[in-house]
């Protein structure tokens, strides 16, 4: 029988960070960790943990170092495009070393369900020279924990632990308590004059030696069998399997759907490779199949251990689609088809009728619709139709089929890199970019365009927080007017894009003024204002169908029924007013409702 | 006693609940399951995007054995989509309510499938559609009717 409370993964987590002493905690939130930092805000509000949203992930990292340098445990939580933000500190602390438990939870997207990429931090802890610590599934989340904290203070190293997607939206019964406590104080020691913590060349030469003997001493521990499972299977014929922890779960699951016990070697350390250990059970087994999702790290590592020992072992790479991200359904035919079970896999969407998709899309009352509604019209209006170097948030859906304002969008703050780059080559170019993105990484970008001189439209979609990843507040649009002047904006307009005859007036005025513009469409998340107590009446003698509210807007509530006339989901609908706004026909009328 | 492994899997639309949902499953089972995990896939599912839980059990029953899936569809649209979920001899409840998606839908230059021939389709594949007299606001008349005809313990 199954003991304790139904836990998320993710929230689990920051439990045990409170439990196991870490002091304080930073974040810049990106899924898939969001719940994780939702959670440390909320033991943060509780004065349990000293919990930081930071404008980027850089900024959260050097936060957590600087924690950790002063002597505390301290943590910090990003996905794994932030890793790359944070990488330069990242690398430099990897040299210095710190006196407290410094931990990097990483969030991979290995299905890139909510990402850009499907990057794999493995190979950053490998570029770093830090261990990376890889968890079965949530059971096992706790013991991890306890060795990352261990390794990270006796080494006085970085330590990363890498989490997927998979894992931080699990949940299961977990029989562990809550933090009810904030741990005991530190012994706090900041460490003064001394040279290793000052990466001029001189010292980063030394600390680079004193970094390396830390990952040796994390290689060392990574032998330990407190970080390996092994299993030597029911004797059956047929290969041994070393698995990546993080693939345990499903692979754990689809061996036992086939019905099969094979021998299995696993390490927690997923970085470096726990060479000795893996050494002695390739010796054992004479044919053997790497189970590994995205980056062939672990393959690769297996390889050359057999080679390097001799031990005559054939390594079989061609089991599962190359790079690819492994969920138990791959893994269960990749096994059934090599080893000839019977399986029973799932029809496969050629088995479904066809329906249409439903990509993301902007909440019904979202102010992103209205600002987008106009901003097409006078794109489309123009003689010729600017280049839109677009960014990360929930403004980037404006680039989908149906609206199409967005051309680029590369990575957090690159819509005004970019448009730089286009603007100097002759291409009209407005760039759009979130309130939160401007000040994670998109400031730098504008000061350079005001000082090359550029002509180029800023529009600053300011809902007072990063909406898509938890929300925490960015400054508010009166600050961003004050910044955007203060660096030599041309001009600066503050707009509620709700108001659709001013926001085209402002968007006109703004493209036609020399220099660097901002306008900021400044109106809150849908999800964090209450509803309107109005709803759009039709007046269906007037409803023509033209469908222009279902076209021109792409409100999730306004669909046409079977006559082509309006009709609107009142569970869904906010009040926000714009499909009244913009009926050619003035057929529909916001009225109270409830 | 040996194991059976149930899979659960609701498909639908931000704002039904499906999380709720999925967390009192797990507690109804918790009693009878050896083993228990929920997974979650929100993608920007804030309002009108679409959701799913997979709620994976390993029951001890006498005899038991093999993999049985079970899919809730919340949502005629959802629900059609999620069969490619299932295979031979699985079950399926759909609601019969739609809640369309922007696009062709919404525009009514396309229909979803029918319940008539989801049902179809799904005894050509050899899955058992029941399709459930639900609105998308009353999804939870889907997961009771799955409970009603014993597909969920």
């Amino acid at each position: 029988m199954i003991r304790g409370d139904l836990w998320s993964a993710s929230r689990l987590l920051a439990h045990q960070l409170v439990r196991a002493g870490y002091a304080f905690a930073a974040s810049y939130p990106g899924s898939p960790t969001t719940l994780i930092t939702d959670e440390l805000a909320e033991l943060g509000r509780r004065q349990l943990i000293r919990f930081r949203y930071a404008a980027n992930e850089k900024i959260a990292f050097e936060m957590a170092a600087g924690a950790a340098l002063s002597g505390a445990r301290s943590a910090v939580v990003m996905k794994h495009v932030g890793l790359n933000v944070a990488l330069d500190s990242a690398i430099a602390i990897a040299y210095t070393g710190h006196t407290g438990a410094l931990l990097l939870i990483v969030g991979d997207d290995p299905p890139c369900e909510s990402s850009s990429n499907q990057q794999d931090s493995r190979v950053l802890a490998r570029l770093m020279d830090v261990p990376c610590l890889e968890t079965a599934s949530i059971h096992d989340l706790g013991h991890v924990l306890r060795l990352a904290t261990a390794l990270s203070e006796d080494t006085g190293g970085l330590v990363m632990l890498r989490l997927t997607t998979a894992l931080c939206y699990s949940s299961a019964f977990v029989d562990e308590p809550r933090a009810e406590a904030p741990p005991p104080a530190p012994a706090l020691a900041l460490p003064r004059k001394q040279q290793r913590y000052v990466l001029v060349p001189t010292n980063a030469r030394a600390d680079r030696v004193h970094g390396l003997r830390r990952f040796e001493e994390a290689r060392a521990c990574g032998e330990q069998p407190s970080y390996l499972e092994e299993r030597a299977g029911d004797g059956s014929p047929g290969p041994a399997f070393v698995v990546q922890r993080a693939l345990a779960g499903p692979f754990e699951r689809a061996c036992a759907r086939l019905g099969i016990d094979p021998p299995v070697w696993q390490s927690r350390m997923a970085w470096p490779i726990s060479e000795g250990p893996l050494k002695a059970f390739l010796a054992r087994h004479a044919r053997v199949v790497v189970v590994e999702e995205l980056e062939t790290l672990l393959a690769e590592q297996t390889i050359v251990i057999a080679h390097r020992h001799d031990l005559g072992t054939r390594v079989e790479g061609d089991w599962f689609p190359p790079r690819a991200h492994l969920d138990e359904e791959l893994i269960a035919e990749a096994l059934a088809r090599k080893l000839g079970r019977a399986h029973r896999p799932p029809l496969g969407t050629g088995a479904s009728l066809p329906v249409v998709a439903r990509p993301p899309t902007f909440c019904a009352g979202c102010p992103h619709t209205a600002s987008f509604y106009s901003l097409k019209r006078v794109l489309d209006e123009l003689p010729r139709r600017p280049f839109v170097s677009s960014d990360v948030g929930c403004y980037t859906l404006g680039a989908k089929p149906g609206l199409e304002v967005g051309d680029v969008m590369l990575s957090m703050g690159a819509s005004l890199g970019v448009a730089a780059g286009t603007t100097l080559m002759g291409q009209e170019t407005v760039a759009l970019i979130g309130d939160s993105t401007f000040f994670h990484a998109g400031l730098p970008a504008f000061k350079d365009a005001i000082a090359q001189g550029l002509d180029l439209l800023v529009c600053v979609f300011d809902n007072g927080g990063a909406a898509m990843t938890g929300g925490p507040m960015t400054p508010t649009a009166e600050g961003l007017q004050r910044i955007a002047l203060a660096l030599g904006a041309a001009a600066v307009e503050v707009v509620d894009p709700f108001e659709l005859d001013e926001m085209r007036a402002s968007l006109l005025r703004l493209i036609g003024t020399r220099g660097v513009t901002m306008l900021i469409a400044k109106s809150p998340c849908a999800l964090t204002v209450a509803a309107a107590p109005r709803r759009p009446r039709v007046d269906l003698e007037a409803c023509t169908g033209c469908g222009s509210c279902v076209t021109e807007i792409h409100c999730p509530a306004i669909a046409l029924d079977a006559n082509k006339k309006f009709q609107v989901d009142t569970q869904l609908c906010v009040g926000c007013g714009l499909c009244a706004a913009i009926c050619p026909e003035r057929a529909l009328t916001p009225e109270p409702f409830g | 006693m040996s194991a059976a492994r149930l899979t659960i899997i609701l498909r639908g639309v931000g704002g039904q609940l499906l999380p709720f949902f999925v967390r009192r499953l797990a507690t109804r089972l918790a009693d009878r399951a050896r083993s228990l995990q929920i997974d979650e896939t929100y993608g920007m599912a804030q309002r009108g995007g679409a959701v799913v839980a997979r709620l994976g059990v390993e029951l001890d029953v006498p005899g038991g054995s093999g993999l049985r899936r079970v899919l809730l569809g919340l949502e005629r649209i959802e629900g059609a989509r999620g069969v490619c979920d299932l295979a031979a001899g699985d079950i399926a409840f759909i609601a019969e309510g739609t809640l369309p998606p922007p696009g062709p839908l919404a525009q009514g230059v396309a229909a979803p499938p029918t319940g008539e021939e989801l049902v179809a389709n799904g005894a050509s594949l050899g899955v058992e559609v029941v399709m459930v007299p639900a609105s998308p606001n009353s999804p939870w008349a889907v997961v009771q009717a799955a409970i009603d005809r014993g597909a969920i313990p």
